[in-house]
């Protein structure tokens, strides 16, 4: 069913009636947000005429993608995780409404306040901010990330999320593998990576525990506005891992963009991050488990980006933006080989960035 | 019947490519109002690849299958996994470091160039 349908739009008001108890819901506008090849954000602005939500209201509705990745979590799940984050004080969209009702749309959804910045991590890492800002912003995500990492597999808000892996660096390596399997790709270079990192997996859960993890918190799913991170977005691959997974990925090399030279995420500097990070949450960044986590962080950008392009390659869902993907995966591997090479020659410095 | 020439035809589908990406560059691009630039410049970016594909054949692949002993790429994945390789571990590296740049002179050669200026370790 598609959502620009007039159809879709009245049935949609109807439902909206029902959960705010209001007279008269007006849609001032219904537009999908750009992004999201693996779930579709829509734009949605209604006026509404009584009760607790009235005025105009500003809300993003999400729901799947024609095609999605099975790793990726359902909006029903999605939606207690962002109750249970932004209970935490994580900066994150604030859950509204969740539809598990496929007549409505066709598709599950829910509907979330719309927070304000840029995302595009393209345009984030031209700003060209301050060293000030710079630095308060390295702060604020080193905070914000300690934050969420509070969340342990204890929180019974989150049992939708399963126990946590017995060992998160194995069972990453077995997922990747997995992954690679079912696409039936020829990908020696990943496998390579693969080996090497089962090799130090032991090196890769220092504290033994394993904590929420958004899994991809980096540049581009996160709103800035003014030099602050006003929302941490797309929540659909969180669960239980080592707290270094979710730092690697934010220091991916692969998530830089324009400015390589800034370990995280091409916005900040590491050393800012790291000290929020470690006073926030009383737990010091393990760096050579940071090092292995960035490996994997490249590998599975890489997996991901293979099986995104074979949802076009198949004719399940044609599109130019996923076909492309699929052309990154050897700068993936490119980054993947130096950061082994470093890492074995002991001349890593992320660190120092 | 005339007999087929695979080469010759790899040529004439790399000059056409070239041509269709010199025109959609020349006459298309600049014609699209800006909110078309960012799927006009991936349109741009997927010709551009093509094109280098088609002119520079599979060198890449050739390349680690002559180091490996292995030409299928499925397989040489599988006795990777498996550690059965018979290869020095220096030696696979260099050769699949190589494989990957040669993939990038296909799919970017403009990350290459700027990581061989080494700004990614400033």
């Amino acid at each position: 069913m598609r959502l620009d349908e007039r159809d879709a739009q009245d049935r949609l008001r109807h439902w909206l009636a029902q959960q705010l108890g209001a007279g008269k819901i007006t849609v001032t506008d219904f537009s999908r947000l750009s992004g999201g090849a693996i779930q579709e954000n829509w734009q949605l602005n209604v006026d509404v005429s009584d009760g607790a939500f009235a005025g105009e209201q500003h809300w993003v509705l999400r729901t799947d993608a024609l095609s999605s990745l099975s790793v990726s979590h359902s909006r029903g799940t999605e939606f207690a995780i962002l109750q249970a984050v932004s209970a935490q004080g994580v900066l994150a969209p604030r859950p509204l409404f969740y539809c598990a009702d496929k007549a409505v749309l066709g598709r599950a959804f829910f509907l979330m306040n719309r927070a304000d910045g840029i995302a595009q991590g393209h345009k984030l890492t031209r700003l060209g901010l301050s060293r000030g800002a710079a630095e308060a912003l390295g702060r604020q995500l080193g905070q914000q990330m300690a934050c969420l990492h509070r969340l342990g597999p204890e929180t019974k808000a989150l049992g939708v999320l399963g126990p946590p892996p017995e060992h998160p660096a194995r069972h990453q390596i077995a997922v990747m593998r997995d992954g690679l399997d079912r696409l039936a790709a020829s990908a020696p270079v990943l496998e390579y990576g693969l080996n090497w990192l089962e090799d130090r997996a032991d090196h890769m859960n220092p504290q033994g525990c394993s904590v929420l993890c958004h899994r991809d918190f980096r540049t581009g799913n996160f709103l800035v506005k003014d030099g602050q991170m006003t929302a941490l977005l797309d929540w659909e691959f969180t669960g239980w891992s080592d707290r270094h997974e979710d730092i690697g990925w934010l220091c991916a090399r692969c998530w830089r963009f324009a400015a390589p030279e800034l370990t995280v995420g091409g916005m900040a500097r590491f050393s800012d991050f790291r000290a929020a990070y470690e006073t926030e949450s009383g737990i010091d960044i393990d760096l050579f488990a940071l090092s292995l986590w960035q490996v994997m962080a490249e590998i599975r950008w890489a997996v991901i980006a293979l099986q995104q392009a074979a949802r076009n390659d198949s004719g399940e869902e044609l599109s130019l933006e996923l076909s492309l993907s699929g052309q990154m995966v050897p700068e993936m591997e490119y980054h993947m080989l130096t950061l082994i090479d470093e890492i074995d020659r002991g001349c890593w410095r992320d660190d120092r960035k | 019947m005339m007999g087929t020439d695979k080469s010759a035809d790899q040529r004439a589908l790399a000059g056409l490519a070239r041509a269709v990406e010199a025109e959609f560059t020349a006459s298309v691009m600049t014609a699209l109002p800006d909110t078309q630039k960012y799927r006009s410049a991936m349109m741009r970016r997927a010709l551009q690849i093509m094109t280098r594909q088609l002119a520079g054949g599979d060198n890449a692949a050739d390349e680690l299958a002559t180091l490996t002993g292995c030409a299928d790429f499925a397989r040489l994945a599988v006795l990777i996994r498996q550690r059965k390789l018979t290869l020095d571990d220096a030696q696979l590296r260099a050769g699949l470091h190589a494989h990957v740049r040669a993939r990038l002179a296909q799919t970017n050669p403009g990350f290459l160039a700027r990581h061989d200026r080494g700004s990614d370790n400033a």
